[in-house]
């Protein structure tokens, strides 16, 4: 039994003992022994019973409804309620003292517009309600709280905050922006829901109260504290958070998780997160395969019931798979995609071993040649991510190895609500190299290339290196930048929410035309033909139609 | 009033007994209206949906099988749903019309119970709480419900009920304390 569960199961008990009628002082007395917090809660719970709460007291009830017992609409008159002496306030009073406290608690928040960056493809935004209509969206368009946001087949965007902050919204995901305003005078404070698909995110570091960035789905939430992270929500209902670059609390109704730089978790609904582990994303051709275990590129990976396997891929086949490393040591796959990807793999760890020419890190080996890229300070525990290619006799090769940095500003005792924290320039863009050292003492050469190529200093270059993008498609990504205009953090945070460089390159061709005003609804608009594909919107995002078979949970 | 146990009441309603559903109704309506009070923060919201509530229980009462969920949990589960509806409707209104115009706090609040804990307070402190941990510490400690009703009514289990109540009080003191709202 966690500590956690014999806290909730002890006050209980206590809570019983209150309701049969045992003296609350006397608890008290004894919970503050054993703890503090139950002592207050119980306090709490106590006064919360003590009170007056407001009472109804109706002219009329359904029961005179007529004789069939069919109801009709009435209504309570609120001229006799608001005469009722037992409340001093208007009812009017009363709304308005509600939407105060809402002010007061939001720190005198004040509605923000978020702003759609780079688009590609097909977006629609609709006002909240289930009846709005959707419209399409453009590039240049604002969006706003109470908004919900949608992309077709091979579609993304990425939407800019105030701040900084960028979110970008992957291939046949909706998401609705619950909150988007200020607090105070340079921090934002922002809570998305994810219904499906998925998303990634670029959360400027905060640097004063009132800031936080919450990410919802239907099994759990993610609040953010200055980060660079990921969500992504299956049809079958399991949410997957991962961090690149800071830390970030991961609840449900039933537990909570912290994930620190390189970390992972699920939950399925109604579950409590998984334990945090540090992730991996393997490119490799399948050698071997068995119900619960599968050997990629000479790399055992285990399988269990959640795993997600989409385009039956057989031994011989290239496949992506994104997982995490357990606490064993273990490699669990969370999604197995049968792709062409590129050619570079990584994974986030504790570094055991640095010796010349070779690494452990998590308790694996990992060679480096003088092309392999390093952050300059890197010691033995610290976190770290690996960008590695497999080599043809299954040793790996690290292309590159960033040091990965956690924020250590929180109180343990913290719950679901963010803290306060500081929060930097608005206009400031989160840039790479103040993230990511790891130049090295002799720069690449492609990189400074590169950085002579397009006009940015080469920590830029590597900052993007080190992230785990290829030189080539560092260069792509520079080049569409100019073509089109569109900001490169942008074009990258598209490739974040998962679509390919020939869409990207494609749609950036065509940036001067404007996106696609066709409508993602099953009932076309008259004046719209709508493209293949894009007639009915499918329950299943494409890729992710098949519900894995049910796999033998994996032995330890 | 005489005690009649609902399930009585309610066969006798399913029967178009309309004493039964007045009693029913008295019996019911105010943890309802409660209920709703808690979740709306508006009380003249809360009083329409209250009425909502019992209107739609007459309408589905002919079909209403108990199956071992507590009655009050269902109409709780209506209310929940009515709620729920009624937000999604005011998520239209837009978020430039809620602070700027407001008169200041302290001029429509009354001193004395600026900074007690009463219902008016409370339900602003539950407000910015999340929506399971709320409806828990209403159902819980408002309500004064059973755990294992709570559990039956959001359909989660009774130890997911234990840790909310606990993450919902612990949330609850600390916003109460930064609100400066003070209790026995």
């Amino acid at each position: 039994m966690t500590d956690q569960t014999l806290r909730d199961n002890t006050l209980e008990t206590y809570l019983n003992r209150m309701e049969s009628g045992e003296a609350l002082d006397q608890m008290r007395a004894n919970a503050g022994t054993e703890d503090p917090e139950l002592s207050e809660s119980l306090r709490l719970a106590a006064a919360i019973r003590k009170l007056e709460h407001p009472r109804l007291e109706a002219r009329a009830n359904p029961s005179r409804y007529g004789e069939s017992g069919q109801a009709s609409q009435s209504r309570w008159r609120l001229s006799e309620w608001l005469l009722r002496p037992k409340l001093t306030f208007a009812s009017l009073a009363v709304f308005v003292l509600f939407l105060s406290v809402v002010f007061l608690l939001t720190g005198n928040a004040r509605a923000e517009k978020a702003a759609v960056g780079a688009l590609i493809g097909t977006a629609e935004v609709r006002a909240g309600g289930e009846g709005e209509t959707w419209t399409a969206l453009r590039s240049g368009d604002e969006l706003e709280a109470g908004q919900v946001v949608r992309t077709g087949a091979s579609s993304s965007l990425v939407v800019r905050f105030t701040d900084g902050s960028l979110t970008s919204i992957g291939p046949n995901s909706e998401i609705s922006l619950e909150v988007v305003a200020s607090s105070g005078k340079e921090s934002i404070r922002v809570i998305l829901f994810q219904h499906y698909g998925t998303t990634a995110h670029q959360v400027a570091p905060a640097y004063d109260s009132g800031r936080s960035f919450i990410v919802k789905t239907p099994s759990g939430s993610a609040t953010v504290l200055g980060t660079t992270f990921a969500v992504a929500v299956r049809p079958d209902g399991l949410s997957r958070f991962d961090v690149r670059n800071g830390k970030v609390k991961v609840s449900s109704d039933t537990g909570q998780v912290e994930l620190t730089s390189g970390q992972a978790t699920t939950i399925l609904n109604g579950d409590s997160p998984e334990m945090p582990g540090y992730q991996f994303n393997l490119t490799g051709i399948v050698e071997e395969q068995s119900p619960t275990a599968w050997v990629v590129s000479g790399i055992n990976i285990l399988l269990n019931e959640y795993t997600l396997v989409t385009g039956a891929p057989a031994v011989g086949d290239s496949v992506y798979i994104q997982g995490r490393i357990l606490e064993d040591g273990a490699w669990l796959a969370d999604e197995i995609l049968a792709q062409e990807s590129e050619p570079i793999s990584s994974f986030s760890g504790i570094v055991d071993e640095m010796a010349p020419g070779q690494w452990v890190i998590n308790g694996i080996s990992i060679f480096l040649n003088e092309q392999t890229v390093t952050s300059q300070d890197i010691e033995v525990g610290d976190t770290v991510r690996v960008n590695f290619a497999i080599q043809e006799d299954h040793t790996w090769l690290a292309l590159s190895i960033n040091k990965l940095h956690n924020e250590d500003n929180d109180d343990p005792e913290e719950t679901e609500t963010p803290e306060p924290e500081q929060t930097p320039d608005p206009e400031a863009t989160p840039d790479p190299e103040d993230e990511i050292d790891c130049t090295g003492a002799n720069p690449h050469p492609k990189a400074v290339k590169l950085s002579e190529l397009h006009s940015v200093t080469v920590e830029e270059i590597m900052g993007w290196f080190c992230q785990g993008y290829g030189f080539g498609e560092i260069e792509l990504a520079y080049g569409l930048s100019e073509q089109s205009g569109t900001p490169v953090e942008e074009i990258f945070a598209l490739r974040e929410a998962g679509m390919g460089w020939g869409n990207i390159k494609k749609q950036m061709e065509e940036i001067d035309t404007g996106a696609s005003e066709e409508s993602l609804d099953k009932k076309p608009d008259k004046k719209t033909i709508l493209p293949p594909g894009l007639e009915k919107k499918p329950d299943n995002p494409p890729g992710l139609e098949n519900k894995p078979e049910k796999k033998p949970k994996k032995e330890k | 009033m005489r005690h009649y146990p609902d399930d009585t009441l309610i066969e006798q309603a399913q029967q178009q007994d309309n004493r039964a559903v007045s009693i029913l109704y008295q019996k019911h309506h105010t943890d309802v209206f409660r209920y709703l009070y808690y979740l709306t923060g508006d009380i003249p919201t809360a009083e329409d949906l209250t009425s909502e509530v019992f209107i739609r229980m007459m309408k589905a009462l002919p079909a209403y099988r108990q199956n071992g969920k507590p009655f009050k949990a269902w109409l709780i589960q209506i209310a929940k749903n009515l709620s729920a509806d009624h937000f999604r409707q005011e998520s239209r209104r837009s978020e430039d019309s809620l602070p700027e115009n407001l008169p200041a706090m302290h001029e429509t609040l009354d001193e004395k119970n600026q900074n007690s804990l009463n219902h008016e307070t409370l339900q602003k402190a539950l407000a910015a709480l999340q929506d399971a941990q709320r409806e828990v510490i209403i159902m819980r400690f408002v309500l004064e419900l059973p755990l294992q009703d709570v559990a039956r009514s959001m359909g989660k289990s009774e130890d997911a009920i234990k840790g909310l109540q606990r993450r919902g009080l612990l949330t609850l003191r600390k916003l109460l304390t930064e609100m400066e709202i003070y209790y026995d």
